[in-house]
């Protein structure tokens, strides 16, 4: 048997639908985004979107519209899914104050029989609520009547006479609801209206209808009153109708593509924003004009074009000329419309972005940093929004302000105002020099403070007791105290260091200073106006770094010393050692922190290589604990311990920045999203709240910080569609393969070109035409004559792994598309090659008949084509096979030796396939995934150069990923968005058993999945005490990534209970039931999920309230370690559950 | 006719989505898309799959004296069963070809079977010269059940569940409780239609019964519609859909009993639909007056959203029969050769759907050789 756990470590990016609207309260302007399976209600404010609340639906949203029924005074919404469960939904401040998702009413309104149309799921909602209407199936209307108190969604069927529907909606101003639609039939789209006897659940009569409209038309907009009627948006016209008058224009900017979105400005309905496929932005506006008698009629319409914009999936009007724009090929943005144009002539300005990874077609997993912690490089986004990210797990820095400042060697900030709790000045050290801002709201402006020294170095600052300052220099401590009656500041006391040594390193606490010069150490008491000294010891060597414990007396002082690399424990007040730990190795302890994280005490030492040791403390006798040490960075490190929403955290300042925080009382290390950082500080100004001060070489940044545990998503835009990537380590590049849509420009015969000859341009800059060098195919005219006024041409660009910069773009011939990659390296030969395989499209051919396999060597910055191999059909898949190429092409899994003529000679073939799309090896194992066939395994014959079928999987799964878990366990994703779990029974004893693949887990995961790989995008470092084994990184459509590891029985089974009892306590939005929407869910058949444990689900565990995490936990039996059972506790729960939450 | 690309290529076909319909154009180009996100275009993926079947196995019978007449798939076991002239049914296994068990259920040839979706029952309907004998068998023993069907030339079961069988026999229907026998209700047409081939179905929604042309409604027993009879042979069959009636070459709008469409393809054929519906299978048997023995030796596929043909799939041999395993993936044929008085040589043939036949650098399969041994 095989158990699994699969969780979503990025939720899905890309967004499917959004709505503005009063959700949360009358007063409050909302946006609701829904992304995918996810619904985020966002609060429109002057300052921007404020994230207000985030849910999960146990399903896929298919329809997602507001309305507000005449009884409310806020707006609801009524979301309908996938799987045809409708619900509506309300967003409601419950007893407690916070927000909560009210399923208002629901119901499944699926039917046994019918057929699903063609043209997808239209749903409507009358403009006075009266109505839901619903075309699900051909020739089926169904409404569901909106009644107040029904919690029940039940809808009627009315038989529709119009088959083929391409868009529907409710006309404004009826005295019934009635329907307008685009329909098509053998003469052409026409459109039409019915009135609907909602009671009676009948279709009464068409009040008007208009044959022929045009032929492309495929969007209504319904008019608000008083005018009433329709826009019909067509691929080159805009007709208004209304019954009586018809008004039509064909402006020539929607000519060249289609608008697939629109959403109205205003309510009156004179202005609309249509969105483009190719991301443009128009304005329509609707002129009028009196009539005899007085009413106003549609005059002319207007069509302007505003800008460019993401890629729209939909998009909706705020406020004050802001659009939310969402995308699902790439991030959404929020844009402000502006009354003039700019300087690119421009309307549309972005003002905010937001990072969707959608759609993730390929991905590597590298350690490019060596650091033991893989990043993700994905192929994301598409066409003018396509891109790799980089993605790592880490934490991350909002730049709220930064200020050039270079050689900064320590910051502190001060409190200088009475009675304040804010921080209000920023003192910054540098070599010989001392400088002091003050923050003055959002403006910084450099001042002094009487009585301390600005031309020397401070090696500490800070507020102390008695409302005084310390500040420490090499010459000693200087106390500063507030001026008596006035708010200056003059010295109040001094201490200085004697003999020869300077000061170099020191601690501070309210009322104690510790400061060392060479290898002695002065223990200072901080009084009203006085320092004295308290103690002095002489270290056997030189004190390299130091720090107070918590506590005034008795406390704790870690002292880490030169030479003889070790940490000791003194106490205070008499300076005594209480631990001696020796580091093992050469390199001096730079930095050291003492600090309680969760109410344990750890000592950390940072070396100067960037590793780090830690202990637990005893607080009460001074030994060190528990050591442990991790590799933070590769250069000196300094600790900073600062605040964040009221924990305490650590933060590890090098050239890799990581933030070391306590959950369940464990350290855990998470990278910050800042390539370097020397310094940091805490800063909690008033108009910087909560936020940090972080020095790098040559600014200082202040930023808030990220929630803790988030993926860090670095862009590199490329602007085309890439495809795949592949990692060559020996050239220390990226192989990714683009698709480029180019504009078919025709030459005109003043041209010089034969009539009809076109030339294909780039239609925008994008990565491979900015490329420092370029090869491959010239540009020309297609063979065939374009079906498509756009042109795709595939390219191979080669990209430095550090920088990312594009090094070289290869083109390929026209009609030629690069479907597969990767970096091999082949026989005895030495060389690491990128193979390219390739399918030459001929539009008759549903399948290629004709492709290539290209082996190209990159070096000295030359790109050259090692071999040529012509192929009968498109290369899916190429896979480096025990030093051979092993190729899906069609129909076969070819292997293909590299010869010493350096050719690639075929040596053996498999034919069991529709079509062989993706290949996974392991050993001489291969496992091919199959268009229609589901998955199966081949065995390669070394001895005699053939494959062997070894096990299938008969059932037909459409698929979009495979990975082979282990030798016997295969995991496949289908197109109905499900995973599923084989397995081959090498045991069994028939043949009929051997060959036949076992089902052994199945689950819904409600997203495509299009591509898997091993690995964690946890670092190994981290403490990862989850016993789960064997990740594998799936990525998607939506731009989700999610986790599936391997569980031992006992923990599946453990963790099944827990789920199951979550389920009952957990509500679910819109009431889908869990397991119907985890059912395995095709074409053919609905199955219960088995084998695999809900992450999601069981994650949600950690934010439910202690008093139902108890009644969760009820009666759940837990093994106590040796084979005993006892009943299970929160903390038991607790602690498994964030164990689980840490591999991702 | 194949509907034209969608201007914008890739981009177009992507953003309008669900909008493109049934798209052509390369399968390369297709999984582009989809990994983009668009909608499985999933008719264009039936029509790529359903162009193309790749014999697997070949299944004979060990004596001479009788043919293949019918095959179905085991609903539930890794099994097919196959009906002969003699009126026995042979079972085989599937993966490896052997015949498993061999029921003599009826005397004479066995032209129609139906397993029920559990498995447990199995529907016969044979010829014999002098009277229309069907029979309902328990399939584990192949007992005959308490109650007598004798008298219908051709039954089947209801759709939507397995709870009623609908049997023909002429012009009249009659409906069957499946568990008691009881009769439950007879349906003869006022005016008969006097098809060659009449059998009585269900639609997907067991409300109404098609026969002899007729449509009745199943809960009152009433007559609703006679349709025009435009053939002498098929009363019809009802789409899945449930919107269509398919009769011979004519499609009807069930709502509005208007004729949707003509397609000639279909003519003197019986259709048989995938479980998926994304298919449709043709195959004539024009078993009609004295021209009795006339079978195809290719059969058809069919888109079932617009009856568009897909591929003629020629194999050199009358076709008695044709079923379609629980998921589509596979066929079986039954392939007979010689006249259908004298047949010559006969076997059950095996096709995966969508492979290809294997070619290329490997030899092209001799379909003789392949059942030697």
């Amino acid at each position: 048997m095989a158990y699994h756990y699969v969780v979503t470590a990025q939720k899905p990016t890309a967004v499917t639908a959004c709505v503005t609207g009063n959700f949360t309260s009358p007063t409050d302007l909302n946006l609701l985004v829904a992304k995918v399976s996810r619904l985020e209600m966002y609060l429109v404010t002057p300052e921007g979107l404020r994230p207000m609340k985030e849910v999960g639906l146990y399903g896929r949203v298919a329809k997602m519209k507001l309305f507000r029924p005449p009884y409310e005074n806020k707006d609801l919404v009524f979301i309908l899914t996938a799987r045809y469960n409708a619900m509506i939904l309300e967003w409601r401040t419950g007893a407690n104050g916070d927000l909560e998702v009210v399923t208002r009413a629901h119901g499944n309104v699926a039917d046994r029989i019918g057929k699903p149309s063609e043209n997808g799921i239209l749903a409507v909602i009358d403009p006075q609520a009266r109505v839901i209407g619903l075309r699900l199936y051909d020739g089926l209307f169904k409404i569901i009547p909106l009644d107040k108190d029904s919690t029940e969604l039940k809808a009627a069927s009315l038989r529709l006479e119009e088959l083929n529907v391409y868009d529907l909606e409710f006309l404004h101003g009826c005295s019934n609801p009635t329907l307008i639609l685009i329909h098509q039939d053998l003469n052409g789209r026409h459109i039409k209206t019915h009135e609907i006897n909602a009671k009676d659940k009948e279709f009464m009569k068409i009040p008007w209808k208009q044959d022929n409209v045009e032929t492309e038309a495929s969007i209504l907009i319904p008019v608000p009153s008083p005018l009433g009627g329709a826009i019909v948006i067509g691929q080159e016209s805009i007709v208004y109708h209304d019954g009586q008058s018809y008004v039509a224009v064909a402006p020539s900017q929607i000519k060249m593509t289609p608008i697939n979105c629109y959403c109205r400005v205003d309510g009156k309905g004179l202005r609309y924003l249509l969105g483009d496929i190719a991301g443009r932005l128009f304005m329509l506006l609707l002129e009028l004009q009196e009539k005899m008698d007085g009413t106003q009629a549609v005059k002319d319409l207007k069509v302007e074009l505003l800008g460019e914009i993401p890629i729209p999936e939909c998009m909706t009007y705020l406020d004050n000329g802001v659009v939310f724009i969402g995308s699902r090929l790439g991030d959404s943005a929020l844009v402000r419309l502006s009354a003039t144009r700019d300087e690119l002539s421009q309307y549309v300005q972005p003002m905010e972005s937001f990072t969707s990874l959608a759609p993730i077609v390929d991905m590597c997993v590298v350690d490019l940093e060596r650091q033991g912690q893989n990043q993700l490089i994905t192929c994301s986004g598409a066409f003018k929004m396509g891109s790799l990210r980089i993605i790592r797990n880490g934490i991350g820095i909002q730049e709220q302000a930064s200020i050039d400042l270079p050689g900064i060697k320590g910051m502190w900030p001060l409190t200088l105002a009475q009675n304040s709790t804010y921080h209000d000045t920023l003192v910054l050290s540098f070599v010989g020099q001392t400088r002091v801002l003050t923050l003055n709201g959002e403006e910084v402006e450099e001042t002094e403070i009487k009585g301390f020294v600005s031309d020397r170095q401070t090696f500490f600052t800070g507020n102390v007791c008695h409302d005084q300052l310390i500040q420490v220099t090499d010459e000693g401590v200087r106390l500063v105290a507030r001026c008596d009656g006035g708010g200056g500041w003059s010295l109040a006391a001094q201490w200085r260091v004697e003999g020869a040594r300077a000061l170099s390193v020191v601690a501070c606490s309210a009322s104690r200073a510790v400061a060392a010069a060479g290898p002695r150490l002065y223990l200072l008491a901080v009084g009203r106006a006085s320092l004295h000294l308290l103690a002095e010891v002489c270290m056997e060597e030189e004190v390299a770094c130091l720090d107070l414990g918590p506590g005034d007396e008795p406390a704790l002082l870690g002292v880490g010393l030169w030479t003889d690399i070790s940490v000791r424990v003194l106490g205070l007040p008499d300076l005594r050692q209480l631990h001696h730990e020796k580091l093992s190795g050469e390199i001096i302890p730079r930095s050291l922190l003492i600090s309680e994280l969760e109410g344990v005490c750890y000592l950390l030492c940072a070396l100067g290589d960037g590793s780090m040791f830690y202990f637990t403390l005893d607080r009460e006798c001074g030994a060190l604990a528990n050591r442990k040490k991790v590799t933070l960075g590769t250069q000196p490190t300094v600790l900073r311990s600062f605040r964040s929403l009221s924990t305490t955290n650590i933060f590890a300042c090098s050239d890799r920045p990581t933030v070391i925080f306590s959950s369940n009382h464990k350290l855990v290390f998470s990278n910050v999203n800042l390539k370097e950082v020397t310094h940091m500080c805490s800063l909690n100004a008033q108009a910087y709240p909560d936020s940090l001060a972080l020095a790098t070489d040559s600014t200082v940044t202040i930023g808030t910080i990220d929630e803790i545990q988030k993926l860090h998503i670095r862009t590199v835009p490329l602007g085309e569609t890439p495809r795949r990537i592949a990692y060559q380590e020996a050239s220390q590049t990226f192989g990714v393969i683009t698709m480029r849509v180019d504009k078919l420009e025709c030459a005109g015969g003043g041209a010089g070109g034969a009539a009809g000859a076109g030339c294909a341009v780039a239609a925008r800059a994008s990565a491979s035409t900015a490329a420092n060098s370029s090869s491959g195919a010239p540009p020309q005219p297609p063979k065939h004559a374009p079906t498509a006024l756009d042109l795709e041409m595939h390219h191979l660009l080669l990209l430095d792994h550090h920088t990312f910069e594009v090094l070289h773009s290869h083109q390929l011939l026209p009609s030629e598309f690069a479907m597969s990659l990767v970096s091999c390296k082949l026989g005895d030969d030495p060389n690491h090659y990128y193979a390219l395989g390739t399918a030459i499209l001929n539009p008759e051919e549903s399948e290629p008949k004709q492709g290539r396999i290209l082996l190209y060597h990159w070096s000295e910055g030359r790109l050259v084509v090692v071999a040529e191999k012509e192929i009968k059909g498109g290369c899916y898949t190429l896979v480096e096979f025990n030093g051979k190429l092993l190729a899906s092409i069609n129909s076969t899994v070819r292997l293909f030796e590299w010869t010493s003529e350096k050719e690639l000679r075929l040596e053996c073939s498999h034919f069991n396939n529709i079509v062989a799309l993706y290949l996974k090896v392991k050993g001489d194992f291969i496992l091919v995934g199959d268009l229609m066939r589901s998955m199966s395994l081949l065995q390669y014959k070394q001895m005699e150069g053939s494959f062997e079928e070894i096990a299938r999987d008969y059932s037909p799964n459409w698929m979009t990923a495979v990975e082979i878990l282990d030798d016997d366990t295969f995991l496949g994703a289908e197109n109905s968005f499900n995973l599923f779990v084989c397995q081959k029974d090498s045991a069994a004893t028939t043949d009929e058993e051997r060959q036949q693949m076992g089902y052994m887990g199945q689950f819904h995961i409600g997203d495509m999945v299009n591509v898997m790989r091993h690995g964690s995008l946890v670092a190994q470092h981290a403490d990862t005490a989850a016993p789960v084994s064997g990740p594998v990184l799936l990525a998607t459509v939506s731009g989700a990534i999610c986790l599936v590891v391997q569980l031992s029985q006992e923990l599946y089974e453990f963790l099944h209970q827990l789920e199951e009892r979550l389920t009952h306590t957990i509500k679910s939005v819109g009431k889908i039931p869990h397991s119907f929407w985890r059912s395995l869910n095709t074409d053919i058949k609905t199955e219960p999920a088995e084998g695999f444990i809900d992450g999601d689900l069981i994650e949600s565990f950690l934010d439910l309230s202690r008093d139902i995490q108890q009644e969760t936990v009820q009666g759940l039996q837990i093994d106590d370690g040796d084979g005993m059972m006892r009943d299970a506790t929160v903390d038991d729960l607790i602690k498994i559950v964030e164990d689980l939450t840490r591999i991702h | 006719k194949c509907p034209e690309p969608a201007r914008g290529g890739t981009l177009a076909a992507l953003a309008l989505g669900a909008r493109s319909g049934a798209d052509a154009g390369s399968v390369c180009a297709r999984e582009l898309r989809r990994e983009l996100g668009a909608p499985p275009a999933r008719r264009a993926y039936s029509r790529l799959v359903h162009a193309h079947f790749a014999p697997v196995r070949t299944l004979r019978l060990q004596d001479d004296d009788s043919f293949f007449t019918h095959t179905i798939f085991h609903p539930t076991q890794q099994q097919l069963l196959a009906a002969t002239s003699s009126g026995d049914i042979r079972i085989f296994n599937l993966f490896s070809g052997a015949e498993e068990n061999s029921y003599q259920v009826h005397e004479s040839y066995i032209y129609h079977m139906q397993a029920s979706r559990d498995g447990l029952l199995l529907l016969a309907s044979a010829t014999t010269t002098w009277r229309p004998l069907s029979a309902l068998w328990n399939m584990k023993e192949f007992e005959q059940l308490s109650f007598q069907l004798d008298n219908e030339e051709y039954v089947e079961f209801s759709k939507m569940s397995d709870e009623r069988i609908i049997g023909t026999k002429g012009e009249t229907a009659t409906v069957f409780d499946t568990r008691t026998g009881r009769e439950l209700m007879t349906l003869t047409p006022a005016i008969s239609n006097q098809y060659a081939k009449n059998r009585a179905t269900f639609n997907p929604t067991d409300e109404l019964v098609l026969s002899d042309g007729v449509l009745w409604d199943v809960n009152t027993g009433k007559e609703i519609h006679k349709f025009d009879k435009l053939n002498q042979t098929h009363s019809g069959v009802f789409h899945p859909n449930g919107l269509e009636v398919i009769s011979n070459t004519e499609v009807w709008d069930l709502r509005t009993f208007h004729l949707l469409r003509t397609v000639p393809t279909l003519d003197k054929s019986e259709v048989i639909f995938n479980p998926t519906c994304t298919a449709l299978y043709a195959i004539c048997s024009d078993q009609d007056s004295e021209e009795r023995s006339q079978f195809d030796t290719s059969f058809k596929t069919l888109d079932p959203y617009d009856y568009s043909s897909i591929a003629t799939i020629d194999v050199k041999r009358n076709i008695y029969s044709l079923s379609v395993s629980r998921y589509g993936t596979q066929i079986s044929l039954v392939e007979n050769m010689g006249d259908f008085e004298q047949v010559q040589e006969s076997w059950v043939k095996l096709y995966d759907v969508g492979r290809r036949r294997d070619h290329d650098d490997d030899a092209e399969e001799d379909e003789e050789e392949e059942m030697a041994g």
